[in-house]
């Protein structure tokens, strides 16, 4: 929480200024109250019931139904479809409105890169970076590759198989910024299911994958599939031993961003309500407790940097796969 | 005995009065959801999670697998009396289904596929509860070659479907195939055919194309016939409904057939992915090649429905295998009780089975009552159902134009999809008047792009080299199970060809 | 109406093949199976089935058999689903079924004022309850900001 206190220090002066000026500007009074008890609060899903995005953003929804943090009614509505394309774009045109929200994943960074969608990750008013969705190399136990240091060896002899989800994603971009960094080439195959990718590697058809570690901890304690390094920050507690990128000398600082946005052009006094409110929800257990059993890394920014982040992360993102052709 | 143990603990957590009470409500729900087209158990599995997240976790995840079962069983109902699937696991039981209800004989289909369901159902079930380890190897041997190799499988079959119209078949396949390039390709990230409609890069799902070309196509036929002026009844001759139960010539045509569906619905359940609609589709054309009159088919053939519907219901329970043993989910249904799981602050993997014995067997134990559950309500709902077909035509036909358009619009909340469902209908009648094949279209929709992309995965792996569809043990025997069903169904026409000339050679010679 | 079909088919599948012959790679620079591979494929298979079918339909040119079509009520029902879901758009889901209903039973149940009034507001309410209520379902909002 060090980056955490400092940044939130110089937010808030920024965020003071800002609002000042703002205020003066506009002097909405209908703002004056924000927010309102009568108003309803219309949460954008991007995703459909059961996935990533939509834990999260129920999780936050009950945090803040809990300990009575919004006065008025909160709608979640999953508005799923086009890689979150369908239901950011309804928040993209809520402009202005300050009774609309969404929770953001790594789509958030790929799909206007894929889609030309009228909106970029900094097109939104920023709430908050509340954690990062990292990744973590694995081969199958019979794998003769038991290091990080055995991973690049070898693939640096013969080009590995390496499968994903997706093409254009993290999932894509982090290996392929290690191959480039490390020196060696492979092979990337993508998927389009969690499932079959998994049995991919179980089957020894993919020599590595890449993949969020909640999705295969069962496996991963089991013995069935031996983790190789992690691309986050900090390895969790239960992979104690795993080293990760940044202590292997290959920090890229990419992750897939779960973090909260309003619509664009949203009044200051909304935007600094919900980052004083979304700092009392990760204080509360339950969110502790969210991040802990999905392996989110937490890592917290809050307004403008949450944007600056997204910015150097689609910079990187819109650079490697352009490179690699992936995208015009 | 460890088995009964396990099974006995499992018991033990399931029948509660509480559980009991979910589960019942479970089904119920499943069933009524599944029947609404447009949600199918995926759909109706995550549309109502939400509600069970109050519940504690065995409970609630009894629940869920009772909404999937039920949504199984259910789904099937449309797709006798209205010709429409609601999913691509029940469109092979359209093919006789629907002519049997035509037929007047709605009662012992409905009847007969709630038997199927359930025979499917409880084989699958015990198959889990003696041999869930052996088969987790299944699942481990899974790639993309065998993949590809499966679908390769489920493709012979369409050209079962499409048999003598071959020329109207191959346009309606290949129509489907073409509708499945439409997307984001999943290699490259390049878009194909979306015209820069951020709803068409994730691809044209099933569900608007199924309920405009069966749905409403099949509405539009019969308005066309003029069936809204008919007093009662219409597309289904409801007036000549003689029987509500199976004849005994339908139990004796069924018994084999519901065998060798479970079974074979099973094994191809327990790979993830393809699962339930591959299986139902090689029953239908194992049942086909191997009945001694094939030509029954497509017109009303009791095991022509039973078959896919066994396969169905027992791929849903091998679906299971590799989510308990493995933590990986085989389909959308299950993707959505693997969510679920999660959220209760279970670790699905191999040592699910050993960490929450309670769950696992509770889960396993459950679906042993849940099929005998949904069987008895099926039983006693199916007159209700037959009831509905008493409407007269020119009130029914509005009332389900209505549901399928909202169920067409659940799905993913999208417009564009309802749009797709209106220019799927139009098409649907055109190819319903003229004698194209809407199946062979939606079924060419669902495995055209699982072709497509497990091809290229296998070849980046191969580094370009086909050899390794025969290097890899399991592709090679999906390889020559594919083969012998051809090789059987050539055989078995030719024999059928000799037999009758030689019938048609006694019957002049003795003239 | 059997050769219109077949033309619109074979008009659709040349638009589709050009599209796929002009816009993607037949195979990618390395060899690889590229976007264009299958498209190109199913397009050129597609251009020449429906062009036996349009040769095959021409050459028939006979009269379609049997029972005598009604066209008129077909094309209202086909119309009317459309209007259905503009008004759903646009003015929600509860208001698009009751036009919907409304208009679609005063066709084909002529006469019958009161049956149809009846069904046509209690079907759709009956549906938007349990839809919006009972299964958590989305439905059509509506643009116009009436309470869905």
């Amino acid at each position: 929480m060090r980056l955490g206190t400092s940044l939130r220090q110089a937010v808030r002066g920024a965020a003071l200024a800002c609002a000042v000026s703002v205020a003066a500007l506009t002097a909405a009074p209908a703002m004056a109250e924000y927010p309102s008890a009568s108003e309803r609060l219309d949460w954008t899903i991007a995703f459909g019931p059961g996935g990533g995005n939509d834990i999260m953003a129920r999780t936050i929804i009950s945090i803040l139904e809990k300990y009575k943090l919004y006065p008025g009614e909160i709608v979640a509505q999953n508005r799923s479809g086009g890689s979150g394309a369908v239901g950011w774009g309804h928040l993209f045109n809520q402009k202005g409105n300050p009774y609309g929200i969404s929770t953001t994943s790594g789509s958030f960074l790929t799909t206007p890169l894929k889609a030309n969608t009228p909106w970029g990750p900094s097109s939104f008013t920023p709430v908050a970076l509340l954690a990062a969705d990292d990744l973590i190399l694995v081969v199958n136990k019979d794998s003769p590759i038991k290091t990080f240091e055995d991973w690049v060896e070898s693939s640096k002899k013969t080009a590995p198989a390496l499968g994903g989800m997706g093409a254009v994603n993290v999932d894509f971009i982090v290996p392929t910024l290690l191959a480039e960094k490390a020196g060696y080439e492979f092979e990337y195959v993508a998927f389009n299911k969690q499932g079959e990718l998994t049995t991919a590697l179980l089957s020894g058809a993919l020599d590595a994958m890449v993949v969020n570690t909640g999705e295969v901890s069962g496996l991963i304690e089991a013995g069935d599939i031996r983790p190789i390094a992690f691309t986050g920050s900090q390895t969790p507690d239960w992979l104690k031993g795993v080293p990760t990128l940044a202590e292997k000398g290959y920090d890229f600082g990419i992750s897939a961003p779960r973090g909260v946005v309003l619509p664009p052009d949203v009044p200051k006094e909304a935007q600094d309500w919900w980052i004083k409110t979304m700092k009392e929800v990760i204080n509360k257990p339950e969110w502790q407790e969210y991040i802990k059993k999905h392996d989110l890394t937490p890592t917290v920014l809050w307004g403008d940097e949450f944007t600056k982040f997204l910015e150097t992360n689609q910079e990187t993102f819109g650079r490697v796969l352009k490179a690699k052709g992936v995208i015009q | 005995m460890e088995l009964f143990d396990h099974l006995l603990l499992g018991l033990s957590v399931a029948i509660t009065p509480i559980n009991i009470v979910y589960l019942l409500a479970g089904a119920m729900i499943g069933m009524i959801v599944g029947i609404i087209p447009g949600f199918g158990p995926a759909a109706g599995l995550s549309i109502l999670l939400p509600l069970t997240f109050g519940m504690d976790p065995i409970g609630a995840i009894m629940m869920l697998a009772a909404i999937y079962y039920g949504a199984m069983y259910g789904g099937t109902i449309t797709s006798i009396l209205l010709n429409t699937p609601g999913e691509s696991a029940v469109v092979a039981s359209t093919f006789d289904g629907y002519p049997l209800a035509q037929q007047g004989r709605a009662g012992p289909a409905l009847v007969m596929q709630a038997v199927a369901s359930f025979f499917g159902g409880t084989v699958g079930v015990i198959l889990i509860t003696v041999l869930a380890a052996v088969f987790a190897l299944v699942t481990r041997s899974f790639g993309p070659p065998e993949f590809f190799m499966l679908v390769m499988m489920g493709m012979v079959t369409l050209v079962v479907l499409i048999g003598d119209n071959w020329r109207y078949g191959a346009v309606s396949a290949l129509i489907g195939f073409a509708l499945g390039t439409v997307g984001v390709d999943l290699e490259t990230g390049l878009q194909r055919f979306t015209f820069g409609s951020a709803e068409l890069i994730g691809g044209i799902e099933f569900i608007p194309i199924a309920i405009g070309l069966f749905g409403l196509g099949e509405l539009y036929y019969a308005f066309y016939q003029g069936l809204h002026r008919a007093g009662s009844g219409g597309i289904i001759q409801y007036q000549n409904e003689k029987e509500f139960w199976p004849n005994a010539q339908d139990w004796i045509v069924s018994k084999l057939a519901l065998v060798r569906g479970s079974i074979l619905g099973f094994c191809v359940g327990l790979m993830p992915g393809a699962g339930a609609t591959v299986a139902s589709l090689m029953a239908y054309s194992i049942e086909k090649s191997s009945s001694k009159t094939p030509e029954r088919f497509g017109k009303g053939a009791m095991e022509g429905l039973v078959a896919p519907e066994a396969a169905n219901n027992a791929a849903s329970a091998g679906a299971m295998v590799p989510l308990l043993t493995l933590g990986i989910p085989g389909s959308a249904s299950t993707a959505v009780l693997l969510a679920a799981f999660v959220l209760w602050g279970v670790k699905p993997g191999p040592l699910l089975m050993e960490q929450n014995p309670e769950l696992a067997w509770g889960l396993v134990a459950s679906m042993y009552l849940g099929n005998m559950a949904l069987l008895a309500i099926n039983i006693f709902a199916i007159p209700v159902f037959v009831m509905m077909l008493k409407v007269p035509y020119r009130l029914l036909a509005p009332a389900v134009i209505l549901v399928c358009t909202m169920g067409t619009f659940s799905v993913h909340g999208s417009i564009i999809e309802v749009w797709l469902m209106f220019a799927a209908g139009i098409v649907g009648f055109f190819m319903k008047l003229y004698g194209y094949s809407p199946a062979a279209t939606v079924l060419a929709l669902v495995l055209g792009p699982l072709a497509e992309e497990t091809l290229r995965q296998t070849l980046i792996i191969s580094r370009g080299s086909p050899l390794i569809f025969v290097e890899r043990g399991t592709s090679l025997i999906i390889l020559l199970i594919t083969l012998g069903v051809v090789a059987f169904g050539i055989y078995m026409s030719h024999s059928r060809k000799a037999e009758k000339m030689k019938a048609n050679a006694v019957d002049t010679s003795s003239e | 109406m059997r050769t219109v079909f077949a033309v619109a088919l074979l008009l659709l599948a040349v638009f589709y093949t050009a599209m796929a012959f002009a816009d993607f790679n037949f195979l990618s620079p390395r060899g690889r199976i590229a976007p264009g591979f299958f498209p190109q494929i199913i397009g050129s298979l597609l251009v020449f089935f429906t062009l036996s079918t349009v040769i095959i339909e021409f050459r028939r040119r006979q009269t379609e058999p049997g029972i005598l079509p009604d066209w008129g009520v077909t094309l209202s029902v086909n119309a009317l689903v459309g209007v259905f879901i503009v008004a759903s758009h646009f003015l929600g889901a509860l208001p698009g079924m009751i036009i919907f209903m409304l208009l679609t039973l005063s066709l084909l149940n002529r006469g019958k004022h009161m049956v149809n009034l009846l069904l046509g507001v209690a079907l759709p309410v009956l549906m938007f309850v349990s839809f919006r209520f009972w299964l958590n379902a989305a439905m059509p909002p509506g643009m116009i900001g009436l309470p869905y």
